[in-house]
């Protein structure tokens, strides 16, 4: 009896559940140290003379704990509700799952706790130091891996869909990327550059984006019951983002002194990854067919279509910049900044917070507390972050024509100073927004289930 | 079974990726870099290894072998690169921040210490530009009202932290690194 009762704590979506929770958790976390960042760009004396909150070791904390803990625990969380579901099928091993979960929460606190202090190797994306690069290989990735992977084989249907494909994947090459980015492989000079952003833009291009991707694929058609517009460009999507997504590293180093040959070779395969871009976004805006008014009236789609509408000009925007043509003008300024953060926050932010409305109150068998909030947080997020984005790259303009212009650097900053100040306007409403959502998600899971609803077994053991 | 052939080609075709994009070029960079003489003059200097390392687990830079090379680890810890980049780009960046460096320039450092953004002024050839070091420490410790050695210049925009809190050692240090970059 007791064994059995054990077997039922864990019930399935318990992991997935948990890491959802997590994840919205350090969402705000992360959102609210990009926040104070924000305000130092502009009043550099706010909080001045705080070793643990200085400019240099808060914008590394902001960047990763989002990164880590807010995009990819959502991907988790979304693997580990989707893959079951896909493959009709309970996940391989929950409780690996949850343990795989609360390791990963213990592995954020350490990387939280180090960066303030300052332990960090100095590769940007990278920062956290190589004994924890182990800890994330054996406690993050592996146990997710095997987990998803291991379902994906004991699966109960005969295909693969489309998203399957991309998790399993993904997950191969990130581990891989991840291994070869390591400050361990110990690469110098100029390699050790190159190599870092060959390690960052794969983690953008063979994780976040197409990992993104697949949640929409899952998410859009279920939520419209619509099928999904056509496999065949899922085919192409999946394999041009492996094709092409995997080489354009030294775009981030166009005018760095490495071989010339990898810079062409990195322009060309960049304006390539136009290809999966579009692809992905015509699938999904043709499986909205007969479906549109959803957009408006339902928070999961609107989310979700949002980010993937975010998709266009994000993609548009990076095969823009990255050409030599452009991209001595805008590099190193804020509009690069702003490209990030259309992609992590507009792009990959937006479509897993859908997935997060999804799947949230569907494994804990509730209903939404708030669908009012719910829709504060999608305003206040949307706008603030068009407000956002709009800011950094008219401030990356003005820094932009200051360095075309050889202005003295002062003068530049003084000029870019107010664009720095409406930024932190916008980039509170996203911090309130995100606060607001993990209290509605909180309240979600606390509100008391009607008695009617409690399934016998609940209702026993609360007597 | 059908599967399995994607998933071979997925790996097929990252491992292709991972030949042409890490294996050619690192190949290329780790054989042919020559160090410049101000680069093999500076590897002496900074530690072997100047990332994190296990001897030095809260990065204090006291194992580095001189001055410079605990500065080098005071810029990492703080996070200094975030806003300053350490490459002058082969662009008009000359007109600014002087002649762009070739690769051997960074010959054996690592990390290469350089992100992307440029918030603060490029600092490839900053030892040239700013020779004072009382100027660099005083900028160090307050950087809105540090004034140069011309006696009028300040810099009342700057948004660079102000790092007064720091050991006199980590602020020396941290000006030698920064005028051994000429
Ligand atoms: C056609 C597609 C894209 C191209 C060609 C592209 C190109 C680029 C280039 C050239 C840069 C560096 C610019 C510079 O520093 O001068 C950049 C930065 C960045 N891109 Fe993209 N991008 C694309 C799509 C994406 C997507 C889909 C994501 C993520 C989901 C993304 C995330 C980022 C981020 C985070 C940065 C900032 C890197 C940094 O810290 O400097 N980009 N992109
Ligand atoms: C989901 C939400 C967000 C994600 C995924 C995200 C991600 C990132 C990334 C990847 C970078 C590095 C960009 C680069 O180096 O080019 C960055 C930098 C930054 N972010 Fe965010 N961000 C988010 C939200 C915010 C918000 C709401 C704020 C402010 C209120 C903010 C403030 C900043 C600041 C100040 C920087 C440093 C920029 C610099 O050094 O010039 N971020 N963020």
């Amino acid at each position: 009896m007791t064994a059995t009762a054990a077997k039922r704590e864990l019930a399935p979506g318990t992991a997935a559940k948990l890491a959802l929770f997590s994840a919205v958790l350090w969402f705000a976390v992360g959102v609210t140290f990009g926040g104070i960042t924000r305000i130092k760009m502009a009043y550099p004396d706010f909080l001045s003379g705080v070793p643990w909150l200085t400019f240099g070791v808060i914008r590394p904390t902001h960047v990763d704990v989002l990164i880590l803990g807010w995009i990819s625990m959502a991907f988790a969380g979304a693997m580990y509700y989707m893959t079951p579901a896909l493959c009709n099928t309970k996940l391989w091993s929950e409780r690996l799952g949850v343990v795989n979960i609360w390791l990963w929460n213990v592995g954020m606190v350490v990387i939280i706790a180090t960066f303030l202090n300052g332990i960090m190797t100095g590769i940007k994306y990278h920062e956290w130091i190589w004994p924890i690069d182990i800890y994330i290989i054996f406690f993050v990735m592996v146990p997710l891996a095997v987990n998803v992977w291991m379902t994906i084989l004991h699966r109960k249907t005969k295909g693969i869909y489309v998203s399957l494909w991309f998790f399993a994947a993904c997950l191969l090459m990130i581990a891989v990327t991840f291994l070869l980015g390591s400050d361990a492989m110990g690469w110098t000079g100029i390699a050790s550059a190159y190599m870092t952003w060959w390690y960052a833009h794969n983690v953008l291009g063979l994780w976040i984006t197409p990992v993104s991707a697949a949640i929409a694929y899952y998410v859009i058609p279920k939520v419209t019951g619509n099928a999904l517009y056509s496999h065949r460009i899922g085919h192409i999507h999946f394999w041009a983002i492996v094709g092409f997504y995997s080489t354009p590293g030294a775009h981030h180093l166009m005018a760095a002194p490495i071989p010339e040959w990898i810079k062409s070779f990195a322009s060309v395969s960049g304006v390539l990854i136009l290809i999966p871009a579009l692809a992905f976004i015509t699938n999904i805006l043709l499986t909205m067919e007969g479906k549109w008014h959803m957009f408006v009236d339902n928070p999961v789609v609107q989310w979700s279509l949002t980010g993937v509408l975010f998709a266009l000009p994000l993609n548009v925007q990076g095969a823009f910049q990255q050409t030599r043509a452009i991209n001595w003008y805008i590099h190193g300024t804020d509009w690069i900044v702003a490209h990030a953060h259309m992609a992590l926050l507009g792009f990959s932010t937006f479509i897993e917070v859908g997935a997060v409305y999804y799947a949230l109150p569907r494994l804990l068998g509730k209903p939404l507390y708030s669908v009012a909030m719910a829709r504060w947080h999608f305003w206040l997020t949307a706008l603030g972050f068009m407000g956002f984005w709009t800011s950094l790259t008219t401030a990356g303009l003005v820094q932009a024509a200051g360095k075309a212009y050889n202005t003295p650097f002062d003068t530049v900053l003084a000029q870019e100073h107010p664009y720095n100040v409406a930024a932190i306007f916008f980039g509170w409403m996203i911090i309130l927004a995100t606060w607001m959502f993990l209290y509605n998600m909180v309240k979600t899971a606390t509100a008391p289930v009607p008695v009617a609803e409690r399934e016998p077994a609940a209702v026993q053991a609360t007597g | 079974m059908r599967y399995m052939w994607g998933m071979l080609m997925v790996v097929f075709i990252f491992a292709t990726a991972i030949v042409v994009t890490v294996v050619l070029p690192d190949a290329q960079m780790l054989s042919q870099v020559k160090p410049t003489p101000q680069a093999a003059k500076l590897a002496k200097l900074y530690r072997p290894e100047s990332g994190w390392t296990i001897a030095d687990p809260l990065n204090t830079g006291a194992n580095a072998p001189s001055m410079v090379g605990r500065g080098r680890v005071v810029f990492l810890r703080e996070g200094c690169y975030f806003c300053h980049t350490m490459m002058v780009e082969q662009t008009m960046d000359y007109t600014d921040y002087g002649k762009p460096e070739p690769a051997g320039w960074w010959w054996a450092q690592r990390p290469t210490v350089n992100a992307n953004e440029r918030t603060g002024p490029d600092l490839q050839h900053v030892g040239t530009r700013l020779p004072s070091k009382m100027y660099m420490i005083q900028h160090e410790r307050y950087p809105r009202l540090a004034v140069e050695p011309d006696g009028v210049t300040t810099h009342a925009p700057s948004v660079m932290p102000d790092f007064y809190w720091l050991s006199n050692t980590d602020l020396n240090a941290l000006a030698d690194f920064l005028r051994a970059q000429k």
